[in-house]
């Protein structure tokens, strides 16, 4: 630690060195107002003792100096003095001293006040060096989070968004979405589709994603069932998760003619809106994929068939948990009336513009806390 | 504390009782909890009365204390409310553990 000693009496800045030596500290002395300055912006001590009767210029305007060119930086400035009245204290203090102390000098005052000084230096460097840890890792995170987002994109590059049965809305959470969804319309003219949400956010839950995004075009061009898939996403995610991540899925088949086949596992239920306005739902049977292994593993489907023009909505979690300004969530019911708010014959993106309006409505000004994946199908 | 460890006297069962929000935060002081009864013992009782919140990184955390504890030992998940409840049916946790 660096103790600067500005006093004009050399006297003086022998004394206080010494006994600041005596104490395992570094000692630069100033016998003036500008050569202290100096030194404090090149050195850059850790405290200052500082008389404030000097003949080389106002002591009070140097502590004023030294605290500015401090910023905000803890720089303890002890002043010891001759001029000991109670008004030039309060100067003192006022000017962003830190500790007053009256010559003639104790050793024993100096020494006692010094290692509460110390000790808060120390305490201040501690929490400036953890607060550049913090915003170092923050960043990094913040990196990594735009490195997943990219890897996603491109892994979901090829879904087909855009295919005219489809809507689908992806908002994030976080400066990033880690749900995942697939679309693509088969050459026999089926639709396939995944929706998946991974465990956590982030970088881990895009992991996941490459393999599986890489295994469903394969599928869709292969024609493989939906059981099929299902089991070989399993596979693929048991191999390279760890035990505590997994992730909840529908994959879906929708065939030309309106039968629609599904698995669902872990994801909240889906909902059918048809001519009567009557919502059904799409339940998740199974426990969502990356937790049985392959021979535990659970493959069988659902079946519904559908009547023409009607609409299919799937909404991972973070919807029905979405909250409001006053700390509701949404839950099904509310969920429920936003469906049948609008007609189930305007087109799907029609619908979907008009139920994501209504979400984000109720949303008002709340914070988002969980990724929000909304699809909307039409027969 | 967020998480406390309750050995009953003479008995071969186990309480761990989470307080508050079961999320990330508390992966290594829940992974603690249990360390020290893989074996041996018939009954783990998770007690989730004073759970408010849980989120899928708790359900992972509940998947690796299953595959981490003894293939003897019924892990019993006790006391959700219904929210929390129908949490761990949508993901059919009751194909793991006992839940009450």
């Amino acid at each position: 630690m660096k103790l600067l000693v500005v006093d004009s009496e050399e006297i003086y800045r022998d004394i206080i060195s010494t006994c600041a030596q005596a104490r395992d500290l570094k000692t630069k002395t100033a016998a003036s107002m500008e050569e202290a300055l100096i030194l404090f912006n090149d050195w850059q001590p850790d405290l200052v003792s500082l008389e404030v009767l000097s003949p080389s210029g106002d002591g009070i305007e140097l502590i004023k100096q030294l605290k500015e060119a401090a910023n905000d930086r803890i720089i303890p400035i002890m002043v010891i003095t001759f001029k000991s009245d109670d008004a030039t204290m309060n100067a003192c203090i006022k000017a962003g001293a830190d500790d007053f102390l009256a010559k003639p000098f104790n050793e024993i005052l100096f020494n006692t006040r010094l290692s509460t000084h110390l000790r808060n230096v120390l305490f201040s460097k501690e929490s400036f060096q953890k607060n550049r840890d913090l915003i170092y890792f923050q960043s990094m995170i913040e990196r990594e989070h735009r490195m997943a987002h990219q890897v996603l994109a491109h892994a979901m590059d090829r879904s087909e968004d855009d295919d005219v049965s489809v809507a689908v809305t992806r908002l994030a959470a976080t400066s990033f979405n880690g749900d995942i969804a697939l679309i693509k319309r088969r050459d026999d003219g089926a639709l396939l589709l995944f929706i998946g949400d991974f465990t956590g956010h982030g970088l881990p839950a895009s992991i996941g994603a490459l393999p599986l995004t890489q295994a469903f075009f394969k599928a869709a061009s292969e024609k493989s069932s939906i059981s099929e898939i299902a089991k070989h996403f399993n596979s693929i995610l048991i191999d390279i998760l760890p035990d505590y991540m997994f992730c909840a899925a529908y994959l879906l088949l929708l065939k030309p003619n309106n039968v629609l086949e599904y698995w669902g596992g872990g994801m909240p239920h889906a909902f059918i809106i048809d001519d009567e306005i009557d919502v059904q739902s799409i339940r998740s049977k199974h426990m969502p994929l990356g937790i049985l292994a392959r021979e535990e593993f659970e493959d069988e489907i659902s079946q519904v068939k559908l009547l023409p023009n009607t609409k299919v909505v799937i909404a991972s979690d973070g919807v029905l948990e979405m909250c409001n300004d006053d700390g509701v969530m949404l839950g099904d019911e509310r969920f429920n009336a936003m469906l049948s708010c609008h007609s189930n014959k305007i087109p799907v993106g029609a619908y979907q513009a008009a139920l994501v309006e209504q979400l984000i409505a109720f949303q008002g000004n709340a914070v988002q806390l969980d990724d929000i994946t909304l699809l909307t199908l039409n027969t | 504390m967020s998480i406390t460890v309750t050995v009953e006297q003479n008995s071969d069962r186990v309480g761990i009782r989470v307080v508050g929000s079961f999320d990330f935060s508390l992966f290594n002081d829940f992974r603690s909890a249990y360390s020290d009864y893989l074996t041996g013992f018939k009954e783990l009782v998770v007690d989730m009365q004073a759970v408010e919140y849980l989120d899928s990184a708790a359900l992972g955390m509940l998947l690796s204390m299953r595959n981490s504890v003894s293939s003897d030992t019924d892990i019993i998940i006790a006391n959700s409310n219904s929210f929390i409840r129908n949490i761990l049916m949508i993901s059919r946790f009751d194909k793991r553990f006992t839940i009450t």
